[in-house]
């Protein structure tokens, strides 16, 4: 077996051992102080299910809503790092939709029976942003009329062919949360490539990436 | 590699020592160096070492390590991580002279920037004092010599501050404590 | 294209049509506050009566907004006011998420024109707007309208949108965006005289710019090297490890210890963010505690602000108790006295109880207070509103109650509002805004409001000191004499309203000692271009330098843009680098975005050809071309002769003041009355506005 190989398999098992720890989140997850440590936030921000992780292939994205201030910078670092352009709405990480109102709320665009006391600056502040949740079993794979949403052996990413992709966005329509994108000039999606531009921009330290290697280390 | 060679220096021990506590925002005393002589570090190293640093003899691992003396003692720190302002500040409130702290801080302020020394200032960190404390000051200092320059000046919002006369009349502490304490908030 | 869209909106609210058209004739102008002003030029003629249906308003952005430059987030809105004498041309600037939205949707500028019969809500998306029917909306709150208009168009949608005080025409009222920021100058009054209650921005689209790679260095050079807290103070309120000075009156207030206290999940320590951290930039201003005091603190879930901005200088605060108390989600956000509302809740109410920890009750009653004035799209005008109202309820109330009938004055809750009732501010607002009450007039504006009661109050109050205009025309002081003597005053001349010029104040409250600054200052503007706190000295060339200095980058930053409370970068907080600065990175900016040769000099070029024009649209307002003896003269509280030039004092002479407006003009390349000669408007490619000015007798 390759060295590749064998990280990839390491990786994937910490993957897997680590989202069936978390879930979607770490609410009510007890953690280690050398977890807390590595991700930054402490035992009571996750315990109120602030602290968001997204897995990539190589990091597992945190964001901890407690920290994040709604500045949206992570959006414009990511298109100017990776497309060369001050693009939000096709960043791979998306403030803006939870930024006023709750976008996970019931109500329409997010904008509950009581917004006032929701998540959001129209409610009392709590926002982060999002990105791909990599869900085990994808909507928008599920959807996608050109089979080109696949799941990439050994890593179990959520990756997209963009020879096969069409830009027809069904992909979109189908996300609970609409986080695919559909480029408005290439007419293909993308996907985050873990450049870590929108870490290294977070002015409150918001945003944190943690290696595989650090969190098999941590667990 | 043996570990007799890989035991650290004196002076690495001395230097993670001070370079600790320099992070923690804390001068370090000579007397606390030989009260918490750090471990693997015998005293008279220790001595031979302190009293190298900040000279041409003082060992490469100790190159970042200055120190100053303060009132009562010999001080030191990682010159890297905190600025020798920082460093005397701190010194010299740990040596707990309240009326010299006192006057010490408004003589540089009223040079400096020129802005008499608030008592709000006092009592914020670093330096926490008490209301208490910053009226029994001023009562105390009128009766020392040393002191003699050392005044305060109130705001129209009852806000006070100390002032030097060395370096500022009164009339113009008056101005800026109006300016500091209640003019700023109300244009912003 | 790069940095603009090279594309505006224009709304025909009338017809409901929504056109685009090319922007690129106004590229020259830079965008923002140049772009938005030559529309105004070319579209509105001087003398138009402000709600008029021939008035317009003009959104307008420029290449650098949504670069990620540090406080790219701007937007600068034109058109012409309400508030102050003949109405002349003024811009309105607000943060929030506007600026980036209004670039997504493809427009550098969106002109407002016409009006509607009916409310009517303006939708603007990619490339395209519609004019929507806003009958549901109209007399609801700022929250509520952002609230159903995000619920009729889509979440994210950016909301710019007036409350009942500017339906009702109220001359003190803005616009609001998002939670707290505020469009003023009037503008209000402007959309509600349209029947427009909104305009929503959603737009998916890119700005392409030239050097990518060179924007990201520039980002990583400012923050890193450059930028300090909210005004760009660049010295921590307490002495820090790595910090040779410190200074009470600094915002950046983030240390070691002071907290964002009611932080999700417990609070968040604010810490040492020693120069070189950009990941630790955003909790160096806990502006909550800066404004309300330590009280504050543990009520702060974050601080928050505008797109773009490391800087996050809206203390957030949420105070559950206040629900209970007084009826209201105690939750609001602010950077200033803008709408912070201490000022007009503390006019009315008395003796406010505390209700857990000393000072809370105070805290609870400003909280409310702009809580209640942004709903209402109510615009305090830094801080005239209530100070107009200290002056009539001073005595006893002895003018107020001249002003009201006696009907009206005990038909409020004067007693409920000296027994700490913070919920009879209702009462108080409501008259505020009524038209039908006498309170109403004190919402004009002070120019206004002395032509009203010419007896009553009249030049004595415009030129009071409680009042603190800058100027008669009717500008409220928003920095005057006390921020470096002359320079300070004289940034103000040149505007409709309060300068809103924050260049020169940046630099005297950096929390820098004296001697550092000047060294700077002088080796940029000359010797005795900077005097020392509260010590000053008579007019010289160099202060007249330093305050065209001061406009020219306001100027800039409206127009690029980028936040003047931020920028420019004329000091740093890096002891390696002396504290110097660095001027050079808006040109540098210019460049790498747009793909052109741009220097220092040749941005500075198209600025000023800004100002000349703005000054020509002013002259055209007033109908003379003496604007030293009109709209440059100041309030009488900045004179003493005696006292001026003596230490302890901000005083000017009158002789001196003059002497001073004699050199600024002369840096402008102004006649000696203030007015621009045909030759310098030829300089700055405005043949078209001299021929204008001369047809009309007007020039220079």
């Amino acid at each position: 077996m390759s060295e590749n190989k064998k990280t990839l398999l390491s990786r994937e098992y910490t993957r897997r051992q680590f989202l069936k720890l978390t879930g979607k989140g770490f609410a009510g997850v007890a953690l280690s102080s050398s977890m807390l440590s590595l991700l930054g936030c402490t035992q009571a921000q996750a315990e109120a299910g602030l602290v968001n992780v997204i897995a990539t292939p190589d990091y597992v994205l945190v964001a901890n809503a407690a920290k994040c201030t709604g500045c949206q910078r992570c959006e414009i670092n990511c298109t100017l790092a990776n497309d060369g352009d001050c693009h939000p709405y096709m960043a791979r990480i998306h403030a803006r939709e939870n930024l006023n109102f709750d976008k996970a709320s019931t109500g329409v665009n997010g904008v509950s029976e009581d917004p006032h006391h929701g998540a959001g600056m129209f409610g009392t502040w709590s926002c982060a942003p999002e990105t791909c949740h990599q869900c085990a079993d994808p909507a928008c794979m599920n959807a996608c009329p050109m089979k080109a949403i696949y799941v990439e052996e050994g890593t179990g990413v959520r990756k997209i062919d963009e020879s096969k992709c069409v830009g027809c966005g069904a992909c979109v329509a189908a996300c609970p949360w609409h986080m695919p994108r559909i480029d408005v000039d290439t007419k293909k999606s993308t996907k985050c490539i873990s450049c870590g531009a929108c870490v290294a921009g977070c002015p409150t330290s918001a945003l944190k990436m943690v290696t595989w290697e650090e969190i098999a280390a941590a667990l | 590699m043996s570990e007799i060679e890989n035991k650290k220096s004196g002076a690495q021990v001395l230097y993670e020592c001070l370079r600790a506590r320099t992070e923690q925002s804390k001068t370090t005393s000579k007397k606390f160096l030989t009260m918490q002589t750090p471990e693997g570090l015998e005293k008279e190293e220790l001595s031979a070492l302190l009293s190298v640093i900040g000279t041409e003899e003082a060992p490469e691992e100790l190159k970042d390590i200055t120190c100053f003396k303060g009132r009562k003692d010999t001080y030191y720190y990682d010159q890297t991580i905190m600025t020798w302002q920082y460093a005397e500040l701190d010194a010299m409130i740990s040596e707990k002279d309240l009326l010299h702290t006192i006057a010490t801080v408004t003589r540089s302020d009223c040079q400096l920037y020129p802005r008499p020394t608030q008592f709000s200032k006092l009592k914020d960190m670093p330096f926490w004092m008490t209301e208490d404390e910053l009226l029994g000051a001023a009562a105390r200092m009128k009766f020392e010599p040393e002191y003699q320059d050392i005044g305060v000046v109130t705001a129209s919002n009852g806000a006070k501050g100390f002032y030097s006369t060395k370096y500022m009349s009164e009339v113009y502490a008056q101005a800026l404590i109006e300016v500091i304490e209640v003019e700023e908030d109300l244009y912003p | 294209m790069y940095g603009w869209t090279g594309k505006l909106l224009r709304v025909n609210l009338t017809t409901k049509a929504c056109t685009v058209e090319s922007s690129e004739k106004y590229f020259k102008y830079i965008g923002g506050k140049g772009m938005a002003n030559r529309i105004m030029y070319d579209e509105v003629p001087a003398g138009t009566d402000p709600v008029a249906v021939e008035n317009k308003i003009v959104f307008a952005i420029g290449p650098n907004t949504g670069s990620n430059a540090p406080c790219s987030g701007r937007t600068d809105i034109a058109t012409l006011s309400c508030f102050t004498e003949n109405n002349a041309i003024v811009d309105a600037h607000m943060g929030g998420d506007t600026a980036v939205m209004m670039k997504g949707c493809g427009f550098d500028a969106v002109i407002i024109e016409g009006a509607s019969e009916t409310p009517c809500y303006i939708y603007v998306t990619d490339n395209a707007a519609e004019v929507r029917d806003a009958s549901h909306i109209w007399g609801k709150g700022n929250r509520e309208t952002t609230a159903l208009i995000t619920k009729e168009t889509t979440a994210g949608v950016n909301v710019v949108s007036i409350g009942p005080a500017g339906e009702n025409l109220v001359n003190l009222s803005c616009v609001i965006t998002g939670i707290a920021h505020c469009g003023g100058a009037g503008l209000g009054k402007i959309f509600g005289s349209k029947k427009c209650k909104a305009i929503a921005f959603y737009g998916t689209q890119g700005m392409q710019v030239a050097d990518p790679k060179k924007v990201m260095e520039l980002n990583d050079y400012v923050m890193k090297d450059l930028i300090g807290s909210n005004n760009n103070h660049v010295i921590p309120t307490v002495m820090q490890s790595w910090s040779e000075y410190s200074n009470k009156s600094s915002r950046w207030t983030g240390h070691p210890g002071l907290t964002w206290g009611a932080a999700e999940g417990g609070p968040i320590d604010t810490g040492e963010s020693a120069p070189g951290q950009p990941t630790l930039v955003g909790y160096r201003c806990q502006k909550a505690y800066k404004d309300h005091g330590a009280v504050a603190e543990q009520y702060t879930v974050k601080m928050t602000g505008c797109a773009t901005c490391p800087i996050r200088c809206y203390g957030s605060v949420y105070i559950p108790q206040m629900e209970k108390t007084w009826g209201v989600v105690g939750a609001h956000a602010n950077t200033c006295l803008g709408n912070r509302g201490s000022s007009i809740g503390t006019t009315f109410i008395k003796n406010v109880k505390d209700v857990e920890t000393e000072g809370d009750g105070a805290l609870m009653l400003s909280i409310y207070a702009a809580i209640k004035s942004d709903d209402l799209g109510l615009w305090d005008n830094y801080g005239e509103l209530a100070a107009t109202l200290g002056y009539v309820m001073a005595d006893d109330h002895k003018i107020l109650k001249q002003i009201l009938t006696e009907e009206e004055y005990n038909a409020l809750p004067w007693d409920r509002a000296n027994n700490g009732d913070v919920n009879a501010l209702d009462d108080f607002y409501a008259a505020l805004i009524n038209p039908n009450h006498n309170m109403y007039k004190l919402t004009q504006g002070a120019y206004y409001v002395a032509k009203t009661f010419p007896e009553l109050m009249g030049d004595a109050y415009l030129n009071s000191k409680a009042l603190g205009l800058w100027g008669v025309m009717g500008g409220k002081k928003h920095h005057s004499s006390e921020t470096a003597a002359q320079v300070g005053l004289l940034t103000n001349v040149l505007y409709n309203r309060d300068g809103m010029c924050h260049t020169i104040v940046n630099i005297t409250g950096s929390g820098l000692p004296y001697e550092i600054q000047r060294n700077i200052i002088e080796d940029i503007f000359g010797e005795g271009a900077l005097d020392k706190p509260s010590n000053y000295t008579k007019m010289n060339e160099s202060k007249a330098k330093f305050a065209k200095f001061g406009v020219m980058r306001q100027v800039l930053h409206d127009s690029f843009t980028l936040c003047n409370w931020v920028w420019p970068m004329t000091f740093s907080p890096r002891k390696e680098r002396g504290y110097r600065g660095d001027l050079s990175v808006e040109a540098q900016y210019m460049a790498a975005i747009t793909g052109e040769d741009w220097t220092e000099e040749s941005l500075d070029h198209a600025v000023e050809r800004d100002i000349q024009l703005h000054r020509a649209m002013t002259i055209m307002a007033y109908k003379t071309t003496d604007m030293r003896n009109t709209h440059d003269v100041v309030a009488e509280w900045v004179y003493n002769d005696e006292k001026a030039y003596t230490e302890g004092n901000t005083y000017l002479s009158r002789a001196d003041w003059q002497d001073a407006l004699t050199m600024f003009y002369n840096q402008f390349g102004w006649n000696e009355n203030g007015a621009p000669t045909r030759a310098t408007l030829e300089k700055f490619d405005l043949k078209d506005v001299a021929d204008d000015l001369e047809a009309l007798g007007l020039l220079g």
